[in-house]
């Protein structure tokens, strides 16, 4: 069998579908996280007197920063629970460049 | 209570606990200096960092005196608004895991140029990135040195320029004798001095109000003459384009800077620098959490009568506050308080500022002169590296001393994250992520990335017309809602305005690497083969 150069991996099936699915969840997550960050930030500057309203004795900024920290740290864990499963597929490619 | 002290009368026990720090700081250097003989001991402590470690020491890299004092300083003086960049800080640690800590260690070896320069045209793509590094990362410093040698004259009374002086000198001392090693580990301990500072200064203020935020938060708003509006947004950033602008800055900014980036190549693998990330984000979590409790224990526990004593930035809030819950002004268990809560803002001034020299210099030596003038062996590297350390010492020493103690550093720190967001995330990312990326888009967005972040902060409150003017024709202190597409439209245009450069199998190579680590130092290596064999530039040292 010959030795497989880069772009020869690059179109192994078993490495695309490693891309892909890396993919799939990086990039939505990424617009998510953004867009939370962003409408936050709009709802701090558009809708003061909506986020000075106080819940449970915090005020509704101080309730969302708390959940950009929960968030932040939430979506670190989803991703580290993924991405085993990622590294399993990275080392079958590994393997089939290998062999 | 009567707040106050730390008026910069010299304060003997500050001054010993600052001795005790900087010894700890030379025994660990010490200790490195013998571990550190290679190119990859020097840049990257032989990449043999432990994943948590590493989590920690990037966590100690990234809260530096401005975001550790100056968060609670603001949040001291104008309410929930000061939280506002410490919250898009945290959340930019989210596209570092996501998008570069593992892409990063997998494809690059010392330098964020390294993983440019990988599948570009090296020479242009190096010098521009190494200038891009050598911007932000000088900026930053002067502006962390300005608030350093203001905080240390504060609390220990040596002067301002003796104060920064010192810095200076141990900063340069760490990365010439320790390189990253002895960097990685100051900025460990420091981490660890923070977390246990903050933590016990948190706990103390809630203890004091029984445990009850609604009561910290009433008592700190019944202090302010704003009353209860502290508790929510708009008292200090007071138009919404100024939040979102300032917001997304510092949250593509914190993910652009080079000296934090350049810790990922630091540890074995790419596991490793996914462990190290989720450290960092807990770590950084929490302190983000923990500085509410800080920033409105000040105003609770200090009043209003403290707005001359913590300085323009808020900055001694913090240290204030340790000192009036030690037992306050002229009692011992005060004046312990301060000292030890001192220590912990010391050494990070002196790590923060290490973990910039180091990143400067790789910018010098690794980039400019090894592999763009092609100068010089392995050895010769090193050698150039320490120099160029000793360099940028020099110069930032000499800048932060030239101009004082006075100068505004929000305009330096603005400029450093904006520089890093606009003009060295988005060909980092592209570069990455975009097959049809090329060297010319590159150098186009980085052109159209740094020239319309002077221009924005040319035009913005700080410098125009005046120091903290009115009527500047742009209100964006931290302009990055302008910028930042400015330089991904730049990246954009160039790459589809130029002819397609032949990077398709580079960038195949840079795709199958960055995603498996194959060909990785200490991942899996490609068999020898000559398809194998780099396609092009095999003059590039890397």
């Amino acid at each position: 069998m010959a030795e497989p150069g880069w772009e020869a991996l690059a179109r192994n099936p078993r490495f695309r579908e490693l891309v892909a699915s890396r993919r799939r969840f990086v990039f939505p997550m990424t617009a998510f996280y953004t867009l939370y960050l962003v409408a936050y930030l709009a709802l701090l500057g558009y809708a003061k007197d909506l986020m000075a309203t106080e819940v449970l004795s915090l005020s509704l900024a101080l309730w969302g920063g708390l959940s950009i920290c929960v968030l932040t740290v939430v979506l670190a864990f989803a991703y580290a629970r993924r991405a085993n499963e990622w590294e399993r597929m990275a080392q079958q490619v590994v393997e089939e460049s290998a062999r | 209570m009567r707040p106050v002290a730390a008026t910069g009368e010299f304060n003997s026990l500050a001054v010993a606990v600052f001795a005790c720090v900087l010894a700890m700081t030379l025994v660990i250097t010490r200790w490195a200096a013998k571990r550190t003989r290679s190119d990859t001991e020097f840049y990257a402590a032989g990449r043999g960092v432990a994943g948590a470690a590493n989590g920690v020491a990037t966590a100690g890299d990234y809260l530096s005196a401005s975001t550790f004092l100056g968060y609670a300083g603001l949040m001291y003086l104008y309410g929930f608004d000061g939280w506002i960049i410490g919250l898009a800080a945290c959340l930019s640690f989210l596209p570092v895991l996501y998008l570069l800590a593992e892409r990063m260690r997998n494809a690059g070896k010392f330098t964020v140029a390294d993983v440019l320069a990988f599948r570009l045209r090296a020479r242009p793509v190096r010098v521009a990135t190494a200038i891009n590094t050598l911007l932000i990362s000088g900026i930053y410093l002067v502006a962390q040195l300005v608030g350093a040698g203001a905080v240390i004259e504060a609390l220990a009374g040596i002067t301002f320029p003796v104060a920064v002086l010192i810095c200076g000198v141990f900063m340069v001392i760490y990365v010439v004798f320790g390189g990253m090693l002895a960097t990685t580990w100051v900025q460990i301990v420091k981490a660890v001095m923070l977390m246990i500072a903050g933590i016990v200064v948190a706990v103390a203020v809630l203890a004091k109000f029984n445990f009850s935020p609604g009561q910290l938060l009433d008592s700190a708003a019944s202090n302010h003459e704003d009353g209860r509006s502290i508790l929510g947004p708009g008292t200090y950033l007071t138009s919404p384009l100024l939040i979102i602008s300032t917001g997304l800055t510092i949250f593509i900014g914190t993910a652009g800077l080079p000296h934090i980036l350049m810790r990922f190549f630091t540890v074995p693998d790419s596991k490793a620098a996914r462990t190290s990330v989720l450290y960092t984000i807990g770590i950084i979590a929490s302190f983000t959490a923990l500085v509410t409790i800080i920033g409105f224990g000040a105003r609770a526990v200090l009043g209003g009568g403290a707005t001359e004593a913590v300085g323009p930035g808020g900055n001694l809030a913090a240290p204030l506050l340790a000192q009036a819950l030690g037992g306050g002004d002229g009692t011992t268990g005060g004046a312990i308080a301060l000292a030890l809560f001192s220590a912990a803002a010391f050494a990070t001034i002196l790590a923060v500022v290490a973990g910039l020299v180091i990143a400067s210099a790789g910018a010098i030596a690794h980039d400019l002169w090894r592999n763009v003038l092609r100068r010089g062996s392995e050895e010769g590297e090193r050698k150039v590296a320490r120099i160029a350390a000793i360099g940028v010492g020099v110069a930032a020493i000499i800048g932060t001393i030239g101009i004082g103690s006075g100068f505004n550093v929000t305009v330096l720190v603005s400029m450093a994250f904006v520089f890093a967001a606009s003009a060295n995330f988005p060909p980092l990312i592209l570069a990455l992520f975009w097959r049809r990326f090329n060297t010319t888009g590159a150098l186009t967005g980085i052109a159209f990335g740094i020239t319309a972040s002077v221009i924005m902060i040319a035009l913005s409150p700080p410098v125009w017309p005046g120091p903290d003017s009115q009527g500047s024709p742009s209100p964006l202190t931290f302009p990055g809602l302008i910028t930042i597409p400015i330089g991904f439209l730049g990246c954009w245009l160039g790459t589809v305005l130029s002819k397609p450069e032949t990077t398709d199998t580079t960038y195949d190579e840079l795709l199958v690497r960055s995603e498996t680590g194959i060909g990785s130092e200490g991942g899996p290596q490609p068999r020898r083969s000559r398809r194998f064999e780099r396609t092009e530039a095999p003059v590039e040292v890397r």
